[in-house]
């Protein structure tokens, strides 16, 4: 079942949810000027076919005050596509400006914040960086705008905006001056889709097999947590069970999460642990003998697949919560991999 | 102003209960003031419960199968005489049970009787006949059995002959029949005097008026 | 968001949010409608509400949510597909609003026709599993009941699947409901019973939503829904829930159904929790099936019994009732627990159900009883005390009672009535005794067999042989006429038991009077097991043998042919009456020798009618000895006298062998010997009247016709002379005088009676008396020194009785008091006794001078 239509129907406080409200709308990508220099030359860029093309829409979670929307879009491009547009360079009446020439750069870097506290990130390593140049060295007069074509570019990595890391792709185009360049960026978004595992090699059934938890407290609760597989898509429904052996606790309820784990840098690392999904799946206390259907459909929320580079990884984890009658919690956490798949 | 008089049940002797019908006419509270018990009445518990829920005012004359004395409430051991009077208005009832009255139900030896108590009405017992008639300006009454006891006394020849073809007609039935039939000879005597057809009744309720 | 802290802020939540959805909904906002909602249920997730607020609140959100229904529907598929929907409402984060909403949508969708329904219903049942709470789960369950009831009737689904679904509703909901029980603390215990019991509807309900299914498929009951619910009830293992659900399965399917599953049923019962009462259980199945009986015009037509031929039982003796006997067997083996006690209600219960199925079937109850009577054997102890008000059920249960006829062949045919009744307490054992007793006597039961009539003895037994209880148990203070609790042995009243005891004998008849005289013995010889009690019950035997006499004497002159034969037994019947009054003689002696002598002397009297003289003089005979030897009381002796004296006087056939001479003579001298002289007196002119026969209209005799009558006037005269010797030698003066007024009516009656030559009493006699008697009462005067202005009588009237007894009619009452010694009063007043009798004499004698010539001879 596939549905156009998300909404996240939130109905308690204490449920936070990093769903967001997603429309098939194509926006206008509308990327505000440097306003800070006077810039004697506005650079535009265009990707080919952009109206068309699909956007994504990402929390904008640089706080930046002056963001209009929380939300920031992006065009979405996929590893070994082709990226082609415009650039036109608009020259403010009556002015002319001198350049050393003109160049455009497809970008892609990790960027990390150096220590938890600190908000701003710096590219730790740029793992993509295409160039080609679209005028040499001479004067601008008039408006003039350029062709550009960056052929089956390999993406490496998924993009990805996390609390200290963020993975950035981004067209960019350098007016070379004597003084200052003119620079303008134009970032997109790049999904990197695994192929749905086909059944067959052995590796393949390990992920179709059942993953059965058995955990408990001793002499007060033992459970058998068993769901469908260990890897799932991000658009997939998390199917299994709970199996109650012995019960003595007092269950109030008990509580699915997804969460999504960042680790980047060196020892010590810096961890960053988000709450992707929070879930009842049960109210009251069950008794022995129990077993309570566990079906949890991921496609409603904004999942990041298992991401994995020499700086830093992104895992998931799939978490058990048990919450007794005097609030205590008790949880198991499993790692589960998601990966993006085509729809 | 009600009296009723009421003889030789011989419970449990010769018989069971009072007849049903019977009963039945007499358990109207607060109709009748008061009984009188022309012996052969006390040797049934249940009986005399009835009686008593008939009214409070019970009169008992003792006959020839009743014990000297009986208990009630006033006293637990009172004795039952022979002979009593009561009196109502202006008139004074001779009650006896007769098995002291030689010749046996002679009227001659009634009046007698109804002369030494000086009384105007004697209610007597003991032959298991009903019967009433005035003599020398005095009322004499006897109501029978009210259970329709059997009776040594000297019987009609002819009309058991005929009780006897009833009963070999009516097989099962014929002892119900006897008793009913009893039963109802019994009952004129109340009758009489719940509807002031006899002498007594009527002066009996001018008195009250 | 959160729930209302009160009850009364989640109804106008409830209310709110219901307004705002149906405006989203008209404005075809379904997401925002859908938030609504949630936040509507949300107020479902209040723990803190009792099971009527909850209820409350429910009906509110149900009506809500079917508002929504009815848009989806209508809107699907135009607007938004119900599948998609479905998967929709799952991302909602709590489990409760979101499995509403889930079985709203998924219901709603069901009603598309291309809608895959069982996987909707299968996937909404299971998904209901998240809510664990009791009351919260309940609810939802119910919720899921009532939206997908259109579906499941209306055959949209298949009837196995529906019947599936709705069977593990209901066990879940049952399960909830059983751990209902367990929540919060021990002590709330009883509250939670009683929740629990205001809930118990919701469970209930999905078994009349079975019955609806099922209909009239009764393989499909029996093969499926019956043993996955009755699985559910053992299981569950609790009380309440066990009592409830056994109810509602009795009440909701039909009659046919419990008795092809009958066994399945009854062995579901011995599974239960020992707390369950089973009888209980039982007993709601057998109103059950005799319902069914009743509904089916109580014939057990081909339709039943081809039902009942499906029990698993195959022998064709075998029954319905032999169902419960096994059954029965099958508990007291299996559950050792269950007592006597509790076994009673269930065997009354099954008895009800024999005697309905199987009317008169005796050998059924009889089997029950043989039953309880094992049972109470095997107690081994004395029953409890407190088990006597069950047992009094068992013995007297309205299934036996009803109709006496069968009650009675219960006493009679049932041995183990008998036995079972034996091994009660003796309380109980008289109480209901004297219950079978009162039965059988207000029923007018006619006990005609002998063998019938033993049992009915033995039964009794407990009640001849026993001493009766202490009187003041009997004693009632409504009554003023109460049982005696003096000397006792003689008072009838303080023997009630006796008294029913002694009716058992008018129940006695039979056509043939031999055989009824047989029963008469039968109860005799049980009778004298009571000993010193014969006093109570021989003379209903003695008068009841009075009437069989007289039917074989009646039956001698109409039949003939027989009279001879019937002549013979009418005489052996006299021996037995003289057995009788033997036996109580020896046994009770002293304490009712006065009854015995009046016996003697009334069946002398029936025999002398009988023209049997010899045996009427026989008795008259033993009359007089034991007069002689036991009659030692003057005032009884008195008494006997004057009532011998009566029964000669209407004696006919003993005037022959010159038995009557004999009696009359032996008669008189007896009155002449009496200790008082009072008595002498009285006795004697008494006894005057025996020489003088009066008519007997019974017989024909009339006065002046008749010519036969035993009269011998000489003897009359000479009997009052020696009265009034014996009077005139009294030396209290009053009572000499008033004794001889009494002999002048006495002349004054023979003087009426006859001729001076025959009675011998003539003017000459009474004008001497009269004189006699003026004399004597002038004498008295004399005695009474004060004036005669005082002798006017005071308000109050003395008189002396024929028997000797002072009559006192006081003026402030109306019923004489009688005392026999003078009242202590004035002697002026003592004087007016016999002066105003005198008075009333003479009037009398005065007023016959109208009517009879005669009398004015008599100087009055």
């Amino acid at each position: 079942m596939t549905f156009k239509i998300l909404m996240f129907i939130s109905l308690d406080k204490s449920i936070v949810t990093g769903a967001t409200h997603h429309f098939k709308k194509t926006y206008q990508v509308n990327i505000s000027p440097n306003m800070f220099f006077k810039s004697p030359l506005d650079i535009e860029i265009h990707f080919d076919g952009e109206d068309s093309r699909k956007v994504v829409e990402i929390n904008n979670n640089n706080a930046s005050s002056n963001a209009k929307s929380l939300k920031d879009q992006y065009p979405l491009y996929e590893n070994g596509e082709s990226l082609s547009g415009l650039v036109t360079l608009r020259v403010k009446e009556g002015k002319k400006v001198d350049h050393l020439g003109v160049k455009v750069n497809l970008i892609g870097s990790v960027d990390i914040a150096k220590s938890n506290s600190e908000y701003k990130k710096s590219t730790v390593d740029t793992f993509l960086c295409l160039s080609a140049d679209l005028c040499p060295q001479g004067e601008l007069m008039h408006s003039q705008t350029f062709q550009f074509s960056f052929k089956d570019v390999e993406k490496r990595y998924e993009s990805y905006r996390g609390r200290n890391v963020d993975i950035s792709y981004y067209v960019k185009v350098t007016v070379l001056r004597k003084s200052t360049d003119i620079v303008k960026i134009k970032k997109f978004w790049c999904y990197l889709y695994k192929t749905i595992p086909t059944s067959g090699p052995s590796g393949q059934n390990e992920d179709a097999k059942p993953v059965k938890l058995d955990i408990g407290i001793e002499n007060c609760l033992h459970i058998e947590f068993e769901f469908s597989k260990s890897q799932y898509s991000i658009k997939d429904v998390i199917v299994g069970r709970i199996y109650f052996l012995l019960t003595r606790l007092k269950v109030k309820h008990m509580e699915l999460s997804l969460i999504t784990r960042e680790t980047c840098g060196l020892e010590p690392n810096q961890l960053s642990d988000s709450t992707s999904i929070r879930y009842e799946i049960m109210d009251g206390s069950p008794v022995k003998g129990e077993t309570i259907p566990i079906r949890l459909f991921l496609g409603g929320y904004d999942l990041v697949p298992n991401t994995s580079c020499n700086y830093f990884n992104i895992k998931n984890y799939l978490s058990l919560v048990i919450i007794d009658e005097d609030g205590r919690r008790y949880f198991k956490q499993t790692e589960i991999f998601l990966y993006r798949t085509r729809d | 102003m009600l009296l009723l008089a009421l003889s030789d049940a011989h419970i449990p002797d010769r018989e069971k209960d009072v007849p049903a019908k019977f009963k039945k006419l007499l358990s109207v509270p607060d109709k009748i003031s008061q009984v009188v018990l022309l012996g052969n009445c006390t040797k049934s518990l249940s009986f005399l419960q009835f009686v008593n829920g008939i009214s409070t005012n019970v009169v008992i004359v003792r006959g020839e199968f009743d014990n000297g004395t009986i208990a009630t409430t006033k006293k637990s051991h009172e004795d039952i005489p022979i002979n009593t009077i009561i009196k109502q208005g202006n008139f004074r009832i001779g009650c006896c049970n007769g098995y002291t009255v030689v010749p046996k139900s002679d009227p001659l030896s009634l009046l007698t009787l109804a002369r030494q108590l000086d009384v105007d009405i004697v209610l007597w017992g003991g032959t298991h006949n009903v019967e009433a008639y005035t003599l020398e300006g005095k009322f004499f009454i006897n109501p029978g059995s009210c259970t329709g006891a059997f009776s040594t006394d000297w019987v009609v020849q002819d009309r058991d002959l005929v009780s006897e073809n009833s009963t070999e007609a009516k097989g099962d039935n014929a002892q119900e029949d006897e008793k009913q039939e009893k039963g109802q000879s019994a009952q004129p005597q109340q009758d009489h005097e719940q509807d002031g057809k006899t002498a007594s009744a009527t002066e009996n309720e001018d008195n009250v008026s | 968001m959160s729930y209302a802290e009160t009850i009364d802020e989640a109804i106008v939540n409830c209310k709110h949010q219901t307004v705002f959805m149906q405006r989203c909904l008209s404005q075809n906002a379904l997401m925002d409608a859908l938030k609504h909602t949630s936040i509507m249920l949300t107020e479902l997730r209040n723990p803190a509400l009792s099971p009527k607020q909850y209820y409350e609140l429910y009906i509110l959100c149900f009506d809500s949510l079917s508002l929504l229904s009815n848009y989806l529907v209508e809107s699907h598929p135009k607007k938004h597909h119900l599948a998609d929907l479905y998967e929709l409402v799952q991302y909602a984060g709590n489990i409760l609003p979101r499995l509403y909403l889930m079985i709203t949508v998924g219901s709603s969708y069901l009603q598309s026709p291309d809608a895959p329904r069982e996987e909707i219903l299968k996937d909404m049942i299971e998904m209901c599993r998240g809510v664990q709470n009791p009351i919260r789960g309940l609810f939802l369950r119910y919720y899921l009941s009532q939206r997908t009831k259109p579906f499941l009737d209306n055959g949209l689904v298949d009837k196995k699947f529906s019947i599936s679904f709705i069977i593990s509703n209901f066990v879940e909901m049952n399960k909830l409901w059983v751990r209902l029980q367990h929540q919060g603390p021990l002590k709330e215990r009883e509250q939670r019973t009683r929740e629990r019991k205001e809930l118990q509807i919701l469970i209930g309900a999905n078994l009349v939503r079975l019955s609806q299914i099922v209909e009239n498929d009764v393989q499909l009951y029996q093969a499926e829904v019956l043993p996955s619910v009755l699985e559910q009830v053992v299981q569950c293992r609790d009380v309440v829930s066990q009592e409830y659900l056994l109810d509602v399965i009795c009440q909701v399917f039909p009659d046919e159904f419990h008795l092809v599953t009958l066994s399945s049923l009854l062995d579901t019962t011995l599974k239960l929790n020992p707390e369950v009462a089973i009888n209980k259980v039982v007993l709601n199945l057998v109103e059950r099936l005799n319902g069914y009986l009743e509904r089916k015009d109580g014939s057990l037509d081909a339709d039943i019994t081809s039902k009942l031929s499906s029990l698993d039982i195959t022998d064709n003796d075998k029954n319905l009732f032999f169902v419960f006997w096994s059954y029965l067997n099958q508990i007291s083996e299996e559950r050792p627990d269950v007592s006597v006690l509790e076994f009673s209600p269930l065997i009354q219960s099954i008895m009800r159900l024999t005697l309905q199925w199987y009317p008169g079937k005796i050998a059924n109850i009889e089997t029950l009883f043989k039953f309880l009577y094992d049972k109470c054997k095997d107690y081994g102890k004395a029953l409890p005390q407190e088990w006597d008000n069950r047992f009094e059920d068992v013995f007297f249960s309205e299934a036996i009672t009803s109709d006496p006829e069968f009650f009675y062949e219960v006493l009679t045919k049932c041995e183990f009535y008998q036995k079972l009744l034996a091994l009660q307490s003796k309380t109980l054992q008289k109480v209901m005794i004297n219950k079978i007793l009162d039965y059988l006597l207000s029923h007018d039961v006619r006990i005609s067999v002998k063998a019938e009539l033993e049992k009915v003895l033995l039964i009794c037994e407990p009640l001849t042989t026993h001493q009766p209880q202490t009187p003041a148990e009997t004693q009632s203070d409504a009554l003023q006429l109460t049982a005696n609790t003096e000397p006792g042995l003689d008072d009838w009243l303080s023997h009630p038991d006796q008294e029913k005891l002694v009716k058992l004998v008018h129940l006695c008849y039979s056509k043939s009077i031999k055989r009824h005289a047989d029963l008469l013995l039968c109860c005799k010889a049980s009778f004298h097991k009571g000993g010193k009690n014969m006093r109570f019950t021989y003379s209903a035997i003695i008068c009841t043998f009075w009437k069989l006499i007289r039917r074989a004497h009646l039956k001698s002159i109409k039949k003939p042919a027989r009279a001879e034969k019937l002549r013979a037994f009418l005489k052996q019947m006299f021996k037995f009456i003289s057995r009788c009054a033997n036996e109580l003689f020896n046994v009770c002696g002293a304490s009712c020798v006065d009854m015995i002598y009046k016996l003697h002397l009334e069946t002398a009297s029936l025999a002398d009618q009988l023209s049997l003289s010899e045996i009427a003089y026989d008795f008259f005979t033993q009359a007089f000895t034991i007069f002689e030897d036991s009659l030692s009381d003057s005032r009884t002796q008195f008494q006997g006298i004057v009532n011998m004296a009566q029964a000669l006087q209407k004696t006919r056939s003993l005037y022959d062998d010159s038995y009557y001479d004999t009696l009359i003579t032996r008669c008189t001298l007896h009155g002449s010997k009496l200790l008082r002289k009072q008595d002498q007196c009285r006795a004697v002119y008494l006894c005057s009247h025996l020489w003088w026969a009066t008519e007997i209209s019974l017989l024909g005799e009339e006065e002046g016709v008749t010519e036969s009558f035993f009269r011998e006037g000489k003897r009359v005269l000479e009997c009052l002379q020696r009265s009034l010797r014996v009077a005139d030698s009294i030396m209290d003066s009053v009572q000499s005088c008033h004794l001889m007024i009494e002999i002048l009516n006495r002349c004054c009656y023979y003087f009426i009676h006859g001729e001076e030559q025959s009675t011998h009493v003539g003017t000459k006699y009474i004008n001497g008396l009269i004189e006699l008697i003026t004399t004597n009462i002038d004498a008295l005067k004399l005695e009474e020194p004060s004036s005669e202005n005082d002798l006017e009588p005071s308000q109050a009237l003395y008189f002396i009785g024929p028997d000797g007894t002072y009559l006192h009619l006081p003026s402030n009452n109306s019923v004489s008091i009688v005392t026999t010694k003078p009242p202590a009063i004035t002697i002026a007043e003592l004087i007016s006794i016999p002066t105003q009798y005198f008075q009333r004499t003479l009037d009398y004698i005065h007023d016959q001078k109208d009517v009879d010539v005669r009398f004015k001879a008599i100087n009055a």
